[in-house]
């Protein structure tokens, strides 16, 4: 279901994301490898963004919000960015070559990846009524999101390690204190059942 | 009530101040994406045909904007006229050869076009200069200074003095109050009735910042070039015309080391018939034949990754593929009148002659093919061959084979294969290669240092001269061999002096020594004639 957008979440959200998508592109020009340098930075402006769009998700009054949509569109705007110079220029837009040089897993991954989180972000914006198997989407999609970037912080050194780092330590904050609530949510309702007075229904 | 029209000010303030931070940051990201999108339409495409390709193709060596290198010339005649300017120009004093119009828009030879800017390889809007094959790779054989010769592709230089131009080049650029923006506009204004333009101003402004920036920091290895007239000094720069020092700067960009010591100075080999060689190199040290066209480009600064662009990686493979069977001149061509003089016995003698002292490591041509010596392909141990040993013992000779493959990615596809670097695996000795001898005549100045002048001296019918001048030396098709005086002038200033290390001549006494055991004039005699004739 899109929720209404209101100008400042667009302008909180879209305003950093134009200047980090441009300021990738653009500090690449002194790269040695240009497009290598794109593809990399563009993942980096994806995970900044999946950060608070995953860490929004794990709380339900913020799940279906406006940040959260605006976040997780923009990353993905950002990864297909990066998809681009990985799929399109790297490997020629050749499937073959993308599964020679990525291996079998990795490429499967990466490409169920792509689309799973297009279908995601298409359907945010455009199905009005939540249904079951879209719920299941979004976990999905999400999850796959959550164990590509663990894997990189894992995979590679550098400023994305950084980040990944950062961002595993921001959703692992937020299950935490999605559980915290939770417990509290419950304990207190208990209690409530138990009160002096208290009636059963 | 007051405090309410401040409020909805505020509100509406902030929602103007949002606005146009959104406006803002679309322009910003709308003109990212439309440069992005631009750079795209700038990429160069490699020449189609392999000829093309060993003329025009890009190396990934791009050295400068073509703005700048249509006036670094005129703005520096110190550097680039070191004998004056009386001499003849930048193109004269160094050797190349002048281009024509319809190729490369009439740079010499050598040097090609591309989109593609310095070391990134990376799109630019103007054109670049860059370094190919047929820079070294060509040579103009003439008998006299006036004589516009026969251009030969394939056959290494005799006349370029490679180092000393970078030299004078990076002099140039590491000028900061000669080279700057305002004064390349001001020239190419004044040769071309025109300032640059907003794109090529721009290209100027970053390529030199960078190009500054990198040779800065390389002055630790490099050392500061030579300039004016030292750079005609063979004691500064003992390389002279037609050599490099091929392990230098792999060495430098490699090994990030100043390779002080190397006096491994090599003359450019010839390209001919590269079907018929397995390894390349005076020293056999490098097999594949992509291999050595990379880290020949990789020594002068191409990048790993630069090799690996479409067009770039197209137009070595295409270069390489034109070297295949890419056929010597013939003497009979280039010298008819020398030629029709040659007697049929005495070449018939001389094939004789070379059958029993030189084809088990050179082999023979026949029928139109070359027919493999028993010992071709082979390395011969220095110590046996007496040549110049400077060549097979620099320092890093051992550990050089193993940093270039490191130096590659392992995902890239121009790493090498550690076998085919030797000292390696397939092979330790330190000698040199026999190799075939297509065209033997046009493989002048012999030996691989370039040491001996003829043919006639390179059999010992001729005693080997000790000191003598290079640069434009002209060609004697009698003694078949560049003509080299005793003392300098103007176009012959480098001193060659066979006594300094790297530059020996002696060794490879075959048939036999001048006037040693078994010493015979007259089968020499026919031996430089059936030399002639292959």
């Amino acid at each position: 279901m899109r929720p209404k957008l209101s100008q400042t979440a667009v302008t909180l959200t879209f305003v950093p994301f134009a200047i980090l998508l441009s300021a990738a592109l653009l500090v690449a020009e002194q790269a040695e490898a240009l497009d290598h340098a794109r593809l990399v930075y563009a993942s980096w402006v994806s995970l900044a963004f999946a950060t608070p769009a995953l860490a929004l998700f794990v709380f339900p009054r913020t799940r279906t919000g406006e940040y959260a949509l605006l976040t997780w569109t923009f990353s993905l705007a950002a990864y297909l960015v990066h998809f681009y110079y990985a799929f399109g220029v790297n490997y020629h837009g050749s499937v073959a070559a993308t599964y020679a040089g990525q291996g079998p897993i990795i490429a499967t991954s990466n490409f169920t990846l792509t689309a799973l989180w297009i279908v995601d972000v298409v359907t945010s914006w455009t199905v009005r009524r939540e249904v079951r198997w879209l719920a299941a989407l979004r976990l999905v999609a999400r999850g796959l999101v959550l164990v590509t970037f663990v894997t990189a912080v894992i995979l590679f050194d550098g400023f994305v390690r950084v980040l990944g780092s950062a961002m595993i330590v921001v959703i692992a904050s937020s299950i935490a204190i999605r559980v915290i609530e939770f417990v509290r949510h419950r304990g207190g309702a208990s209690r409530s059942a138990l009160a002096p007075g208290a009636t059963a229904s | 009530m007051t405090d309410m029209t401040s409020s909805v000010l505020a509100v509406r303030w902030v929602s103007w101040l949002q606005r146009g931070a959104i406006a803002l940051a679309a322009a910003l990201l709308a003109m990212t994406i439309a440069l992005v999108v631009a750079e795209r339409t700038w990429q160069s495409s490699a020449p189609k045909t392999p000829e093309e390709a060993f003329y025009s193709a890009s190396t990934g060596t791009e050295l400068m904007p073509l703005v700048v290198f249509r006036v670094i010339f005129d703005l520096f005649p110190d550097q680039f006229q070191p004998a004056g300017p009386d001499a003849g120009d930048w193109i004269d004093q160094f050797g190349l050869i002048r281009g024509t119009p319809e190729r490369n828009a009439g740079l010499p030879m050598g040097f090609s076009l591309s989109r593609h800017r310095p070391r990134s390889g990376s799109p630019s809007p103007v054109d670049f200069v860059g370094l190919n094959c047929s820079l070294c790779h060509s040579a103009r054989i003439k008998r006299h200074d006036d004589d516009p010769g026969v251009i030969v592709p394939g056959m290494g230089t005799i006349s370029l003095d490679f180092i000393a131009w970078v030299d004078a080049f990076k002099t140039a650029v590491l000028d900061e109050r000669r080279l700057t923006v305002a004064a390349i506009d001001d020239r190419y204004r004044a040769k071309y009735g025109r300032g640059l333009t907003l794109a090529e101003s721009i290209m100027v402004r970053l390529w030199l910042a960078s190009v500054r920036g990198t040779m800065t920091a390389n002055l630790p290895k490099t050392d500061l070039p030579y300039h004016g007239a030292e750079l005609r000094n063979a004691e500064l720069l003992p390389n002279g015309p037609s050599r490099t020092q091929p392990f230098r700067n792999l060495v430098r960009n490699v090994l990030d080391l100043p390779a002080a010591t190397d006096r491994a100075y090599c003359k450019i080999p010839t390209l001919y018939e590269q079907q018929d060689r397995e390894w390349g190199q005076f020293d056999g040290s490098v097999r594949d034949r992509l291999t050595r066209s990379v880290l020949a480009a990789v020594a002068i600064g191409a990048t790993p990754h630069n090799l690996t662009l479409d067009d770039i990686s197209e137009g070595v493979a295409r270069s390489i593929d034109f070297t295949m069977t890419l056929a010597g001149p013939s003497y009979a061509a280039v010298f008819p009148a020398e030629f029709a003089q040659l007697d049929p016995a005495s070449i018939a003698r001389g094939a004789a002659v070379y059958q029993q002292h030189c084809d088990r490591c050179h082999g023979h041509p026949e029928a139109g093919r070359w027919i493999k010596g028993a010992q071709q392909g082979q390395i011969v141990p220095v110590e046996e061959l007496g040549t110049d040993p400077e060549r097979v013992s620099f320092r890093y000779m051992a550990t050089l084979p193993d940093s270039l493959v490191a130096y590659f990615d392992e995902k890239n596809p121009l790493r090498p294969r550690r076998e085919d670097l030797r000292p390696g695996p397939l092979g330790t000795t330190r000698g040199y290669l026999n190799t075939p001898i297509h065209a033997a005549f046009s493989h002048s100045p012999f030996l691989h240092n370039g040491s001996v002048l003829t043919l006639a001296e390179l059999i010992n019918l001729q005693p080997r001269r000790t000191l003598f001048y290079r640069g434009a030396n002209n060609y004697d098709p009698v003694a078949a061999g560049l003509v080299a005086p005793e003392v300098p002038d103007a176009r012959r200033y480098y001193r060659f002096d066979t006594r300094r290390p790297g530059n020996s001549n002696a060794g490879h006494d075959f048939p036999w020594p001048y006037h040693g055991p078994g010493w015979d004039q007259a089968a020499l005699e026919d031996l430089l004639a059936y030399l002639k004739t292959i």
